[in-house]
Order: structure tokens, then C-alpha cells, then sequence
């Protein structure tokens, strides 16, 4: 197995405050990682760090085997980052959305033109890629969130809760396509607080809690570390158990 | 590889009702406005051709024996010598409405004005000067054949000939300019507020080029927009601009300083509204004491204090290019802005860098 995704002794503080703490995680070619924490728990911090938004205190992040920082160039093109915001701008029309995105990434001409049409049909906007995204249902919109990160081919995809707010059919589309970039031979780091999702489509899974890694596994494994049958516990319970039922007011 | 950023942040711009009005309609209705205000008042400036001025002669004062040649060459200037007493010049000004006054002593003169009558004040200081040079010339044997002393006072270089609608229409278009922030606000607050930097962030991109991928469309945008209220001004008010050509060469300089400045706040406080209430303090500043209140040839701020102003160094040299066809600050103005439009930059790309450091 080829590691894509290596985080050695990842530490981010702020001030005194330690964010994320000596984390060390390995991702392998082919994966659905799924990074589940409550709020604050440093999901977010991480992937920051991961995409190289956010330097690390200490530690590295190597992405097929290099350090990212010092080859952010060369590594960044393998790389699409879908934010939990809706970062695409609503008085550009759709087309305009994935143009502006996924030529970031040297992209141009006809292949540009190209990219374009194929990431909005890849989400389903293609015969509305001339209307403005502002008219958008919140559902379109996030797809059109995920089409304007596809379009260089990136080899690892970082979905940082991409379904919050839309309805079911939006959702599961958004799954079954994650799902299908994986077959295609995408690696994907995926964040929710939907336990069912990322239940559903991940191959691994990591629970993070207080800037930790406190458990990792597949559904299985992680659900065995709580009771013998796993058929007796879903994995929001499971989550429940190890990361305690306080509220996280951050 | 910025092309596409540069197009789709100029169409962003582009399509925001804001930059419009301001930067369009803006400067044309407060041009508008003071245009019609100071009219009177400008043209009162303006009439310093012919004037009556008063003199006097201490006893014994060499220059009675010009006094016939002063009063011949000053109404051939436009310029009416009275004689006086010479006890109190002040009063004397006050009560005969006069322009100026002036004694000869034994060995020079003293030019008294006043506030109210400053052109005409300064337009007698510059006769006199040229008035003595020459008679000293004569005096030495440099002075040309003529039997008389000629000059021309019509237009004093210190005090250019521009009306109220050329004065405003410009200055309050290159006012507005400098406020381009306003324009770039929306889509700098979008940017933020949907985590739209952080795409670029996760880019190929260096800072320079996030920061190139700004400046250049909203630089273009505010040049439109500008060129926009400048034709309309022309069309509308008759505001005359001079020569097209430097007018260009100015605001190609001008407004991407004007941008780079906004530009390098944002990236210091790293929020639209401090920037806007940053840049507007700065921008009122610069205007009061570079004339776009009150005009720069007739304000009593210290010299140095407008020096410092970019908006003066750009208001007096388009003033002038357009009245007199020439202006010692316009070099200056580019200079300045030129240098404002680099520092800036330099700046704002060390504190980007600096903040992906620290936030890193």
C-alpha cells in the first residue's frame, strides 16, 4: 500500500493552548478516511495544517512521501480542499465558479474549458452553468462547492463536512459521488458530524477529541473497543462513550 | 496563471452596483454641487486683471523718480496706481477697495495685502518684482532699446486661471479615486466571509500572485470607472481635462496606489469595515490639506503639510496641466504615487506572508 497522507508528531498551539497534539496518522492510496471529533476537538486545525493554511507548531505533514511546505508547489495540484463554508462567489455564475478555482491550478485554454464542463457534470449543474450561483439552492451550492476543487484531478480529496444543511437527495448524491471519485482512484479525507455517513462510506476512521487521536479503526473495530457485538451499538454511540456526553461550547 | 483570477475578479467588481455609484456618480453629483456653491467665489479670484493699488514715497525714496514709468507700465497691466499719504496702508486698502498698497523707501518697498484681496495682493507683489528687476537692468545698462518698461502680469504663475468647474470636476473625480477601496469591499468581504481565501491559500499560488490577482482587476475596474466620470464630467460640466495622455499617464499611477494602499490596511487589520474607516480618515486627510475642500492655491495650511499630501501633488498638477498646460508637481505626483503604489505592495505581500507564518 503507497501512504498518501503522512502526519508525524503534528502539534499546533496557540498561545498555551495546545489545538491539535502530537498527532500521527498514516493515510494509504485508495482510503475513505473518515475524522470524526466533536466541536474543538482540532478536526478543523488539522485539516488547516494538512492543506497547508496553517503552519504547524511542531511536527511535519508529508504527502506522497515530501514534506508539503517545502514542495507546496509541486503538491499542492495533487490537492482539492472542500471547505465547510461555501467559498465559491455567488455573483459569478457557475461555469465562472470552476473556471476561476481550477485554473488556481495552472489550468488553461481548452482544457480549462474542458475541466469545467466535466467537474459540473460530475455534480449535476452542467445544463445550469450559466446561471448565477447566488440563485442557487443551498444543495446546488455545495455541489458547485465540490465541483470548483475537482477540476485539476487532485489524488486526495479533503471534505470538511460538505453536507451540512441540504436535504437528503443532495446528500446522498454528495455521497454517492465522493464514493465514486474514490473508485476512480481518488484517496479521501472526509469530516461530519453525520455518524451514519461517514459510517457509510469510509474505510477507516479516526475519533478525535481535545487535540487527540483517541481511537481509530474501521466501523468495527471501533464499536468492539465499547461492546463485544458490535451489531448491538451504532457508532454515534460509540462516539458518545469514548468522547463523553459534555457539551462543547467553543 | 492569475489571467483567470484577474478576469473573474474584475467581472466580480465589475458587476457590483457599488462601484458605480461610487466611483462614478459619486464625484460627478458633489462635483456638481461645488461646482454651482463656489462659482461666484472662484471667478472673484479669477478677475485680478485690472485693479486699482495705492503707493506712497518716504522722503527722499529714490523711486519718486519712477513713479511716472510705474504708473504707465501698471495700467498697461492692468494695474491702477494711486497715490497716498502712506500713513496707514491698511486702512487705506480697507476704505478705497483697493488691491494692494505699497511704499518706497530709501532703499526698497513694502507691499501690504490682504486676505480678501489675495490674487490681487500677490498679482502687485509679482508686478513690482518684475516692475524693480527691470528698472534695475535699465539702471545697470542691461535693458532692452524700448523706452518703456512692459510686462504682463495676465496670469501670475502662482495663481493658475482655472474656474470652479474645471477645479472641482477634477479634483472630486480624483478624490473618489482614492476611495476605491469602497468598490473592492464587497468582494474582499465575500472573500473572507465564505472562505474564499482559503482556495487560494490551498493553491499553487504564491502571495504575490493572490495579491497581484487583487490588485490588477480593482485597479482596472476603478480606471473604467474613473475614465467613466471623467467623460461625463467633460460632456456634462465642460470640465476641461487637458491633455488626455497625462490625465492617463496620472491615474494609471494614482489608482493603483490608491488600491495598493487599501490593499496593505486590509491585510494589517484583516477586516472591511476597519479598512474603510482607515482609508476614509486617511483619504479626508490627504484631501484637506491636498485642496479638495478648500482649493489648494488660496489655503493657509503649512507648505510642508500639503507636500506630504499625495492628493495635493495629484490635485495641483492636474489643475495646472489643465490651466496653464504645465505643472512642476506632476513628476511629483507620480513619484509619490508610484512609490506608494511599490511600499504598499512590498508591504502588504510581507504581512501576507508574515500572517501565513504566524497562522502557520
Amino acid at each position: 500500500m503507497e501512504t498518501i497522507l503522512k502526519l508525524t508528531d503534528l502539534t499546533k498551539k496557540y498561545g498555551n493552548k495546545v489545538v491539535v497534539d502530537n498527532l500521527n496518522i498514516e493515510i494509504q492510496k485508495g482510503e475513505i478516511f473518515g475524522l470524526l471529533g466533536p466541536n474543538g476537538a482540532g478536526k478543523s486545525t488539522t485539516m488547516n495544517m494538512i492543506c497547508n493554511i496553517v503552519r504547524p507548531t511542531l511536527g511535519s505533514v508529508e504527502f506522497f512521501g515530501k514534506d508539503f511546505r517545502k514542495n507546496r508547489k509541486e503538491l499542492s495540484k495533487k490537492l482539492g480542499y472542500i471547505p465547510q463554508d461555501l467559498a465559491i462567489h455567488g455573483r459569478l455564475k457557475a461555469w465562472e465558479n470552476v473556471e476561476l478555482f481550477t485554473s488556481l491550478y495552472g489550468i488553461k485554454g481548452k482544457e480549462l474549458k474542458e475541466r469545467i464542463d466535466e467537474s459540473l457534470e460530475y455534480v449535476g449543474l452542467l445544463d445550469r452553468k450559466n446561471e448565477y450561483a447566488k440563485n442557487f439552492s443551498g444543495g446546488m451550492k455545495r455541489r458547485l462547492n465540490i465541483a470548483c476543487a475537482i477540476g485539476h484531478h487532485p489524488d486526495l480529496l479533503i471534505f470538511d463536512e460538505p453536507t451540512v444543511g441540504i436535504d437528503p437527495q443532495s446528500r446522498n448524491f454528495i455521497l454517492e459521488r465522493i464514493k465514486k471519485s474514490n473508485q476512480n482512484g481518488a484517496t479521501v479525507i472526509y469530516t461530519s458530524h453525520y455518524m451514519e455517513e461517514v459510517e457509510a462510506i469510509c474505510t477507516r476512521i479516526a475519533i478525535m477529541d481535545n487535540g487527540k487521536i483517541i481511537a481509530t479503526g474501521t466501523s468495527e473495530e471501533l464499536k468492539k473497543l465499547v461492546v463485544e457485538d458490535p451489531s448491538t451499538i451504532t457508532l454515534e454511540e460509540v462516539f458518545l462513550t469514548l468522547t463523553g456526553k459534555k457539551l462543547r461550547d467553543i | 496563471m492569475i489571467r483567470y483570477m484577474i478576469k473573474n475578479n474584475f467581472k466580480l467588481m465589475g458587476r457590483s452596483w457599488l462601484n458605480a455609484f461610487m466611483l462614478i456618480l459619486c464625484p460627478l453629483i458633489v462635483s456638481a454641487v461645488l461646482i454651482s456653491a463656489f462659482s461666484a467665489l472662484m471667478a472673484k479670484y479669477e478677475k485680478a486683471e485690472n485693479f486699482s493699488c495705492g503707493y506712497s514715497f518716504e522722503e527722499g525714496s529714490p523711486w519718486k523718480n519712477g513713479e511716472a514709468m510705474l504708473k504707465e507700465t501698471g495700467l498697461s497691466a492692468g494695474i491702477r496706481f494711486l497715490p497716498f499719504s502712506g500713513d496707514e496702508p491698511e486702512e487705506t486698502i480697507r476704505e478705497n477697495d483697493l488691491g494692494g498698497f505699497v511704499t518706497f523707501g530709501s532703499s526698497g518697498y513694502t507691499v501690504y495685502r490682504t486676505e480678501d484681496q489675495k490674487v490681487e495682493g500677490m498679482t502687485l507683489e509679482y508686478f513690482l518684482s518684475e516692475f524693480v528687476d527691470q528698472a534695475m537692468d535699465a539702471a545697470t545698462g542691461n535693458a532692452s532699446s524700448e523706452e518703456t518698461v512692459k510686462l504682463s502680469v495676465e496670469h501670475p504663475e502662482f495663481v493658475p486661471a482655472v474656474d470652479s468647474r474645471d477645479y472641482y470636476g477634477m479634483v472630486y473625480v480624483l478624490y473618489f479615486a482614492w476611495c476605491a477601496f469602497a468598490g473592492a469591499a464587497a468582494l474582499l468581504s465575500n472573500e473572507k466571509k465564505y472562505g474564499i481565501g482559503k482556495r487560494f491559500q490551498v493553491s499553487n499560488l504564491s502571495d504575490t500572485q493572490i495579491y497581484l490577482g487583487k490588485l490588477l482587476p480593482i485597479s482596472l475596474v476603478v480606471i473604467v470607472d474613473i475614465g467613466i466620470a471623467i467623460l461625463l464630467s467633460t460632456a456634462s460640466f465642460g470640465v476641461h481635462w487637458g491633455n488626455p495622455l497625462i490625465v492617463v499617464g496620472l491615474l494609471l499611477v494614482m489608482i493603483p496606489a490608491a488600491v495598493a494602499l487599501s490593499l496593505m490596511v486590509h491585510s494589517i487589520t484583516d477586516n472591511v469595515i476597519g479598512t474603510i474607516v482607515v482609508i476614509f480618515a486617511l483619504v479626508w486627510i490627504w484631501g484637506f490639506f491636498g485642496g479638495s475642500f478648500e482649493t489648494y492655491m488660496f489655503a493657509d495650511h503649512p507648505k510642508i503639510i500639503k507636500l506630504l499630501s499625495p492628493i495635493y501633488h495629484c490635485n495641483r498638477s492636474m489643475v495646472e496641466l489643465a490651466s496653464m498646460g504645465r505643472s512642476d508637481y506632476y513628476l511629483s505626483a507620480i513619484l509619490y504615487c508610484g512609490g506608494l503604489a511599490v511600499g504598499c505592495s512590498l508591504l502588504a505581500i510581507a504581512i501576507m506572508k508574515m500572517k501565513r507564518r504566524g497562522r502557520a
